[in-house]
């Protein structure tokens, strides 16, 4: 038993290491869990559960006994070779050689009698081999033989149960019906066992796929395992993205690895199978996909003549598509006979498969998610810490400076360069408590207290503290008397709109305009382009000017922190305003257009859910 | 001249805050934990007229409880809370709670040091007259009682 094991994870290894195109980026070691499935899925043909041999082994014994002959054999049809692998043997001669012997299946006549069988279907009797078209001598001394086919759940041929007379004629009409008989109950044994392997193995692979939290190594994962079980010539898993309705190859355990890496293997939504998939949600299993008036052939695989039998699901998750996880696999030969086409069983493997991924992908994304809001919240907490550690350590610096300035009151000899110096250091270290400001506004942008508020009193003491009346831009401010009490965080607000102003202001310190106008937002100002804001009920305010306005390409990148134009500050005065905005669950856009102005408008909830919020 | 009692944890300031007041004639002691304050104050004799604090130290009340013992040990003492740029929720607390005024450490372009000079100057002018004050409504209260005695 140990020894099979280790045989299987040998050859698993081997697969990994070399194997055919294998898309594997990250080389480390499979786990354990992996190797266990991977041997307990194997078609029988490789390796077979001690049950499974004894039930063969029984069986062949039985057909000996029921029908006579000297020898007996059984063998499966392998379907990643398309072979005929002798499994079991029993009676006189065989020798080492003979009794692993594996047959390529083809209709050509001599390819012997336990081929024909394979590719028929149908038991074979042969009174005298001597003068047989399909036989061919394997022991020298067989004169009759009768092989019936093993046929599965499903109707496929998986391999023949054979027995050898050394008499002419030894085989009757009535043995062939009971070998028959045997045979299929072989065969459905074995279906039976494999089908209960690969229940087992899937839950097994719940278990280990749920803890891995990388989606990149678990679609890697999946393709390999899948790839093994079913077996199949590639397995890939195409990954949905909304934002251009492509599916993108994500990963591959064949030769469609090559498209991982430039150029990146994807299909539109409706486009080919797997884009047919996509859109419909719904599974393809065919033979001969290259017929398939659906096949578009993008990137292939393999020769499309080559292209035996295709199996694709979709991978949904709560409520998206999130992928496609396919495979295909190589035409053994031209005939039909070869039972390679997937089944209703493989299909229900890819489609348990499917929802264990979408379960995975979504955990993933949840945990990035949590981890990502963690992550800022402690950014954010240290951040606060820093600055405020710095400014006291700048505080501590001004009042040195400050003495020596004192101490170099004196009119002594070198005391304007000094001085000079004295200056020097001291707008430095203005211009560092000024970024320390414009930072620690930006962390605390979020941390809001809200309270009732009148909205136009706000924008003017905004307007109070930031318009000077001596510049020369001509101010129109048209605040709607008919706003409701609204709830906010005023000195949030105001320190938002006053950078506005400002930014306007620096904008235009040549001469220009500036309007600022608040009114009840429109169900169709809610509705239109305005999908995120938290409330139906909600206030536009518009802060609009005739500087040169912001470039399209642009419009979007402003509210990034560190994105400026200016050469003072930090470049966070934007995103600050955007985080404030938002911290009410309104937003903010800039829709003015380049060379005729700026035009900031704000959509701002009415109501916070003032539940949690404590008045000042 | 003033008694003035600088709490601060940067040691930096402390020194700059001391030689700085120490310049304009003023008697001036540190301490650089919110406990050694706590402890200076009550066993001061006479007590602090002026005590300089940084809001936040060990913990974001540091202020605040200094401010209260400072209160507790001469309610005429006035306070100055020292606060990071944006901490002023903090500071205004303090005022309701009887702080003289706050001075935000880094407000760009403005040298603090000069501005404290001056709050320490104008604190020390509300101490004297409160405490004139006061004494006047002591005064008072005796000439008052001294006549009624005498009718």
């Amino acid at each position: 038993m140990s020894n099979q094991f280790a045989t299987r994870a040998t050859h698993l290894d081997d697969t990994l290491s070399n194997g055919a195109g294998c898309a594997l980026v990250d080389t480390a070691p499979s786990q354990e869990w992996e190797r266990s499935l991977v041997a307990a899925l194997s078609e029988p043909i490789d390796e077979m559960l001690p049950e499974q041999e004894a039930l063969l082994s029984e069986i062949l014994n039985e057909a000996l006994a029921v029908a006579g002959g000297i020898r007996g054999f059984i063998a499966l049809i392998d379907l990643m070779t398309g072979e005929l692998a002798l499994r079991m043997n029993r009676g006189e001669g065989w020798d080492e050689a003979r009794s692993k012997a594996r047959v390529p299946i083809s209709q050509q006549l001599g390819q012997g009698i336990t081929v024909q069988v394979a590719t028929t279907g149908k038991p074979y009797r042969c009174g005298d081999v001597s003068v047989d078209p399909y036989y061919i001598p394997f022991f020298p001394d067989v004169q009759s033989e009768l092989a019936v086919p093993m046929v599965d759940l499903s109707g496929r041929t998986i391999g023949v149960l054979n027995v050898e007379s050394t008499k002419l004629n030894a085989f009757d009409e009535n043995q062939e019906r009971h070998l028959a008989a045997l045979a299929t109950r072989a065969a459905l044994a074995l279906s039976l066992a494999q089908h209960q392997a690969r229940e087992k193995a899937l839950i097994e692979i719940g278990k280990g796929l749920s803890s891995e939290n990388n989606p990149h190594r678990l679609t890697e994962k999946i393709t390999r395992i899948t790839r093994e079980i079913l077996p199949a010539e590639d397995c890939s898993i195409f990954l949905y993205n909304p934002k251009n309705e492509e599916l993108t190859l994500a990963a591959s355990s064949g030769p469609l690895a090559k498209y991982i890496d430039e150029p990146v293997a994807a299909y539109g939504l409706g486009i080919g199978l797997t884009g047919w998939i996509g859109q419909h949600r719904q599974s393809i299993r065919i033979v001969d996909p290259s017929r398939d008036p659906r096949w578009r052939g993008l990137y292939m695989e393999l020769p499309p003549e080559e292209l035996g039998v295709f199996l694709g699901v979709p991978i949904c998750g709560h409520e998206a598509l999130l992928g496609v996880l396919r495979a295909v696999r190589r035409r053994r030969s031209s005939q039909a006979f070869i039972p390679d086409a997937f089944i209703e069983a493989d299909e229900d493997i890819l489609r348990t498969l499917a929802s264990q991924i979408a379960v995975a992908i979504e955990n993933a994304e949840l945990m990035k998610r949590v981890i990502g809001a963690e992550r800022m919240a402690a950014l954010g907490e240290m951040s606060a810490r820093t600055a405020h550690m710095i400014g006291n350590a700048i505080f501590g610096i001004k009042g040195h400076i400050n003495e020596l300035e004192y101490q170099s009151r004196e009119e002594t000899p070198g005391r304007e360069a000094l001085m000079d110096l004295v200056n020097d250091i001291k707008n430095g270290i203005f211009r560092v408590e000024g970024m320390l400001q414009e930072f620690r506004n930006f962390v605390r942008s979020d941390q809001m207290k809200f309270t009732a508020i009148n909205l136009n009193e706000v924008i003017r003491h905004s307007l109070d503290s930031t318009f000077c009346s001596d510049a020369d831009i001509g101010l129109t401010v048209d605040l709607s008397e008919d706003l409701p009490s609204m709830e906010g965080d005023p000195a949030k607000l105001q320190s938002a709109f006053s950078e506005l102003i400002e930014n306007s202001l620096v904008e235009q310190s040549g001469g220009g305009e500036l309007r600022i106008s608040t009114e009840w937002a429109t169900t169709k100002d809610v509705h239109e382009g305005w999908e995120r804001v938290g409330s139906a009920e909600c206030v536009k305010i518009v802060f609009a000017d005739k500087g040169r306005g912001i470039r399209d390409d642009t419009k979007e990148r402003v509210f990034e922190p560190f994105y400026s134009t200016k050469s003072q500050g930090m470049g966070l005065g934007l995103s600050i305003v955007k985080g404030i905005i938002a911290s009410h669950h309104g937003i903010i856009k800039e829709m003015g257009h380049e060379g005729s102005g700026a035009e900031f408008v704000i959509l701002l909830p009415v109501k916070q859910g003032l539940s949690d919020a404590s008045p000042l | 001249m003033c008694r003035v009692l600088v709490i601060d944890d940067e040691e930096d300031v402390r020194v700059a805050l001391q030689r700085r007041l120490a310049r304009e004639g003023h008697k001036v002691s540190t301490e650089g934990t919110e406990a050694q304050a706590l402890e200076t104050i009550s066993a001061s004799e006479p007590p602090f007229d002026i005590v300089l604090t940084d809001m936040l130290m060990e913990n974001s009340d540091s202020g605040l409880n200094i401010l209260k013992a400072v209160v507790s040990r001469d309610i005429f003492t006035e306070v100055i809370v020292l606060t990071a740029y944006g901490n002023v929720a903090n500071a205004v607390e303090c005022m309701k709670h009887g702080a003289f005024d706050y001075v935000e450490k880094n407000v760009p372009g403005v040298d603090v040091y000069e501005l404290i000079v001056l709050k320490v100057d104008q604190a020390m002018e509300q101490r004297r007259s409160t405490t004139q004050t006061v004494r006047k409504l002591e005064e008072l209260r005796r000439n008052v009682d001294k006549s009624k005695r005498k009718k």
